[in-house]
This record gives structure tokens, sequence and C-alpha cells, in this order.
């Protein structure tokens, strides 16, 4: 058997066009990935900008100096700061909007490296409508609940909202709030850019599947094309153990792109922003995620997600090469599937129509754990991330047994 | 070892491809004669499992092949006409593969494939690509892969074709060297390919089986009916290759030798000459022939 799954590999690896599609797309990759880095900005006090990894040591100089927990009297301490600062007219311009806001020199002296902070803790007080720091300049410090119960508070609220006559279920109430009480508190604060520069990209990591799927497109289509598929249909093992050795194989063969792609995308960014942060709970980033996760958990939980949609589509691209003739059909139906999802407007998180979007392979290959979508079978509750992971799964079985039992039937013409 | 085909039919929408076609095969050579489009390659496939029948059974030893699977497919060796290779494979590695589809363990894959690649003759481009290989070369390599598992049943499809005549003649003794114990059906349009080697030769017209019996049986039909003349103008060439078969026309000066099949003498000149197989096929497929080039 295994050497079978050698010869499938060898196949795989010697092909011409794949060797281009996979040089071409590593390159591309990287690049998509590198480019957060390469184009990082930053400007110090004085309001000199910075680019690239000169601009990723300032900031990480700036960030050092507001290192530390958040604490309640940290996080009042940050919202009296900048209301002080607010209440002098000097720091104050009138901007293109006609509006009041800082000045320039309060940017760049102040505000530049505290802004993600500041704008983190503004969503506590303005819910998940706002992401900047109007909130905080309003919030009356002398009557402030404790921060972390605000924080789990909102998250409740918005589960008991009405969403366009949608709401959440009891059981996925309940669900999501003993979730987000797992969350760590008081949360540390540090340089997380790294991380949250990968997960912006993430949704790149469709170049691997893309890569993956045109080389595995002509698995079993290519053998009726080429004339092969006489030679392995009248030998002994060509209607068992070399079906299996061209699943095992395609699954050897996606799982070696991923990692090295994996390697050379993340690593990219990684090698320029360092792997600060790792530790670091995913709230700094994102303050009302319901998500008990570091950096490095979301990160790898993300890897196995993105992991389970390649293996779907794997699955879907072998089923689909053992039944058309051409690769190329192959190839364009497994790119519809990949990319025209993503051109339909996700409105919320119910609905069948939009939580069927949700697991379509490029909306789902990234999450950033910030949504809180479930799904409900009787009274299991199970989050997105989990059901992504469970759907291509599924799929995955479901296609390579219906591509094993396909190829095995082919009649030759 | 028998091989039973049992009133084997295949249907393509209006198209009947092989119709009701049955024999017995045992050990030894049979040629599948037939025009372009008899329905050989139909046959072919099904005997190797690879096309359903419409209906009709294929049997070995008594139990039908679909019954048998794998051990079926282990005691079988299959050269398509089209035969599919991976072109960036070496002539070893590609041998090697099949080795292993056939189920063939590592250190005897090894052996055999050297040994064959002595007899095909293609022991100093094995580590070549064989994107780099004429026809005669991929062929000869087919025919490897095709005798690699030692098969019982061998079954050869079109085998000659793109063969040059010295790479035809090697062929030809190639097969008569595999062939000791083995049922092998050859199929081919070209009658010398199977003329020295064929212990039986079956034809095949629109799907059925037209003849069976060794060369000479056949031939023996054509006792008497193969007449050799020459002509002098041109009004009688003109009558007589309207109103006969002829299989061979050759010019000479002003005169022309005819080869004609015919039951009775067709001019004063005739004289009858031994039939051979092409006399045989021409007669038979002429119809096809003519029709294929119109």
């Amino acid at each position: 058997m295994w050497e079978l799954v050698k010869f499938e590999l060898k196949k795989l690896f010697t092909k011409k066009m794949n060797i281009i599609v996979l040089i071409v797309c590593l390159f591309l990759i990287t690049i998509l990935f590198g480019l957060s880095g390469i184009d990082f900005l930053a400007s110090d006090e004085l309001g000199n900008n910075y680019k690239g990894q000169e601009a990723i040591n300032l900031r990480k100089e700036q960030i050092a100096q507001l290192k530390g927990t958040l604490t309640n009297e940290r996080i009042t301490e940050e919202i009296k700061d900048l209301q002080d600062l607010r209440k002098n007219p000097d720091n104050l311009v009138v901007n293109s909007y006609g509006e009041e806001d800082f000045s320039k020199k309060i940017y760049n002296e102040y505000l530049d490296n505290r802004l993600n902070l500041l704008a983190n803790i503004n969503k506590v007080y303005a819910g998940y409508s706002s992401s900047y720091i109007d909130e905080i300049l309003k919030v009356d410090l002398e009557n402030t609940e404790d921060f972390y119960t605000l924080r789990q508070n909102v998250i409740k609220e918005s589960l008991n909202q009405d969403y366009s006559g949608k709401t959440y279920t009891d059981q996925e109430k309940d669900y999501w709030i003993e979730k987000s009480s797992n969350v760590e508190t008081p949360f540390e604060y540090d340089f997380y850019y790294g991380w949250s520069n990968i997960f912006n990209s993430y949704q790149m990591t469709v170049v691997t599947i893309i890569a993956v799927c045109i080389c595995l497109s002509s698995i079993f289509s290519g053998e009726y094309q080429s004339g092969a598929d006489n030679i392995i249909l009248t030998s002994k093992y060509g209607k068992s153990k070399a079906i299996t050795a061209k699943i095992i194989a395609s699954i050897i063969f996606a799982t070696i792109v991923f990692v090295v792609y994996l390697i050379f995308s993340v690593g990219s960014v990684l090698l320029m922003f360092g792997t600060d942060g790792w530790n670091l709970p995913i709230q700094i980033m994102n303050i009302l995620s319901a998500y008990p996760l570091t950096f490095l958990e979301a990160f790898l939980f993300n890897v196995g997600i993105s992991y389970a949609i390649l293996l779907g589509m794997v699955g879907l691209t072998l089923f689909l090469s053992s039944k058309l003739k051409g690769s190329i059909a192959v190839f364009i139906i497994d790119i519809a599937i990949i990319m025209i999802p993503s051109f339909f407007r996700i409105t919320s998180q119910f609905g069948l129509w939009n939580k069927t979007l949700l697991l379509m392979p490029y909306n789902s290959i990234f999450n950033n754990f910030s949504r809180m979508v479930s799904y409900q079978f009787g009274s299991l509750v199970i989050d997105l991330p989990l059901m992504t992971i469970l759907t291509y799964l599924v799929l995955m079985f479901i296609t390579f047994i219906l591509a094993r039992r396909i190829f095995r039937k082919h009649q030759v013409t | 070892m028998e091989l039973t085909i049992d009133r084997l039919t295949k249907q393509y929408k209006n198209k009947i491809a092989v119709d009701r076609f049955s024999v017995n095969l045992k050990e030894g050579i049979y040629g599948l004669l037939g025009a372009n489009g008899a329905g050989k390659t139909t046959l072919m496939r099904m005997l190797c499992d690879i096309q359903k029948p419409t209906s009709g059974q294929i049997k070995y030893n008594g139990k039908d092949i679909k019954s048998l699977g794998e051990n079926y497919r282990e005691i079988l060796g299959y050269l398509p006409q089209d035969f599919g290779y991976y072109p960036d494979f070496t002539a070893y590695d590609f041998l090697m593969y099949v080795a292993a589809l056939k189920g063939l363990t590592k250190e005897t894959a090894k052996i055999r494939v050297n040994d064959l690649l002595k007899t095909v003759d293609l022991e100093n481009v094995k580590k070549q690509k064989i994107r780099t290989f004429s026809g005669g070369m991929k062929q000869r390599l087919g025919i490897a892969q095709a005798v690699l598992n030692n098969p019982k049943i061998l079954i050869l499809d079109e085998p000659t074709a793109g063969l040059d005549p010295k790479e035809r003649v090697k062929f030809r003794n190639l097969i008569s060297s595999f062939s000791r114990d083995k049922i092998v059906i050859l199929s081919t349009h070209i009658v010398s390919d199977i003329e020295y080697i064929a212990d039986e030769i079956i034809v095949m017209k629109s799907g059925n089986k037209l003849l069976e019996g060794t060369p000479d049986e056949l031939l023996s039909e054509f006792k008497n009916k193969v007449w050799k003349c020459i002509v002098y103008n041109k009004d009688e060439l003109e009558i007589l290759s309207k109103n006969y078969c002829v299989v061979n026309l050759h010019q000479e000066n002003n005169n022309t030798e005819l080869r004609i099949v015919s039951n009775t003498k067709p001019n004063s000149n005739s004289v009858n000459v031994e039939p051979n197989l092409e006399d045989l096929y021409l007669a038979y497929f002429q119809d096809s022939e003519e029709n294929e080039r119109r």
C-alpha cells in the first residue's frame, strides 16, 4: 500500500503544472502575509513616520511602556487621563467633519500607541456598535461598575437582543454566557501585533486551498484523460488499494503543502513581529470575544479550522475528479465553491442562509472569535469554529467514499 | 484454464458494438481480426472488466469474472490501444508503479522489472523520462507492463500500432515467448501481426463473430478461390475491378497483375494461387475499408 502511496505522491510532486502552481502560490501567500509587516506604519512622539521593521520595533518600545495588568484601577486611570486631555482646549482642534478632535500633537505624543487599547476599552461602554473612543470620554468615573462585570453584561445584553425578529435560544444564551465567564480576568496587556496581523491576513490561507485543489484536480480525471485508467483498473489492486493510496496520498500532499505554506506565511509575519503576546488573551484585541483563548490557542484553533476546510475541499476535489473527465472542470467548480459565497453579504448570525454562508470555505477559513454564532441541534449547541470543523470532516468522509465508489465503477470509454 | 464468453453484448444507445458474441478460449494465442469499428476494443474492455456488458457473461474456469474481482485481475495482463503513461516518470519507475498495482512485492518487482526492461530492449534508457521515448519505445514499455505479473490471460489491443516493420517482428517474437500456458488475445487489423503467431483466428465484423478457426482451417475455405491474372487493357481492368474482389493490383509496364478472390475463374489467363490471410481479410472487409475511406 505504502509503495502505491509513494508513487501517487511522486505523480503529484513531479507534474510540471503542479510544481509551477505550488511555487507561484507559495510566493503569493508569503507576500500577502509578509505585507502586514512590510507595510506596517508607526510614528514617534515627534510625528516622524516609520515603515516596516523600524516601525515594528518602535511600536514594540511604545507598547512596552503600556504593558501590565488591566485592572479596574488601570482602566479607570487610562480613561481619566484621556478625559483630562479632552478637557484642555489647547489639546483640541476642529476636524474636517466640523467636530472637536484631539490635536496632532496629542495624537503623536499620547494617543497613537494607545488607540487600540482605548478603542477596545470603549467597546465595553459602547457595546458592539463602536470601535472608537467616544463612549469612554463620556463615562462617569465616580459611578462606574467593575469593568469585567460590565463586559459580561454587554455580552448578556447582546444575547438578549432582538435581531429583526430573531433571537438566541435559552440554550444558546447559556452556552455563550458560560463560555464568556470562563475568560480569565483581569487581562494582561502587551505587544501582540504579530498575532493580530496573522489574524488579519489569515483569510489568505485560501491560497493554500486553491493550490491544493488545482494540484489534486487531476488525481482521477488525469487518469481518464491519459488513458492510464485502463492500466490501473485492470490491475489487481486497481479497484481497491490504488484508490485508497490516491486518497492517502492526497491527504499527505495537502498536509505537506499546508504545513510548508503555513511556515512560510506565518513565519514571515512572526519573523518581523516576533512571537510576543502568544500567551495573552485574545480579548486585548477584541474585548467582547466570548472565547476563553490566548492568541496562540486562537491561532492553533484557526489552523485546525483551515486544515479541516482543506481536507473537506480535498474530498470534494477527489469526488469531482472521479466524476468528471477534465481537471479544468474540477478546478472551476472548486473555485466557484470557494469564492462565490464570499460575494454574498452575511446580514446576521441568524437564519439558515446566513448560517450556511458562514460555513462556506472562504467565510469560515478564518474566525476572529468575535461573533457569537451557534448551531443548535436539539439541546446541543455547537459554536461556529467547531461546526466548521465538523462540517468539513463529514464532507471529507462522504466525498472520499463517493470518489472511491465512482472510480471503482468507472467504465473506460 | 478456460475463458468462456457467452452471448456477450454491448449496446450504446442506438449502436450495437458487440452482438451476442460467444467463444470458448483455452491456452494459446488468439488473433482477433477485424476492421476498425468491428467491436474488438469493446470486447477486450469487457474481457478486462472495465466496461460493463449490456448482457451476456464472461467466465474464467466456470466462474463469473465479476465475482472473481481481484482474483481475476491478478491473472490478467492488458495492453490497451491507447496506453496511458506518466510523462514525468522514468521507464523503471513506471514499471515499479504498475508492479505495485499488480501486487508484486518490492523485491520481486525489482528483479522482474529489470528482466523485462532487458527483454523489451529498454534497459539502457530505464532512467529516462517516458516523455522522451519514441512511439515504439512506449509500445514496448506497454508490453512490459502488461506481462509484469506473468499473467495467465494476456489481452493486447492493437499492440503493433506505431511500430516499424523491424519492431513488429521483434514484437511477434516477444509475444510468442510470453505465451506459453497462457491465453493470449491479440486484436489487430494488420494481418501479418497474427499470421505467424496465432494458433487460432477469430474474425469480427460489426460486433459479430464472423469466423473462428486455425489459420489453416480458415484458409481452406479459400482453397481454389484465389486467382492471379494479367490484364492487358484498361477496359478489362475496369470490368474485373467492378465485378470481382480484387485484393491486390500490381502495375508492370503496360500490363496489370491482379489478385482476385472469386468462386469462379475471372478470366482466361487466371491461375489458382495459394490463399493467405490477407486475401481472407480483404475479401471480408473490403466493404468496411471502402466505407471507411469514403
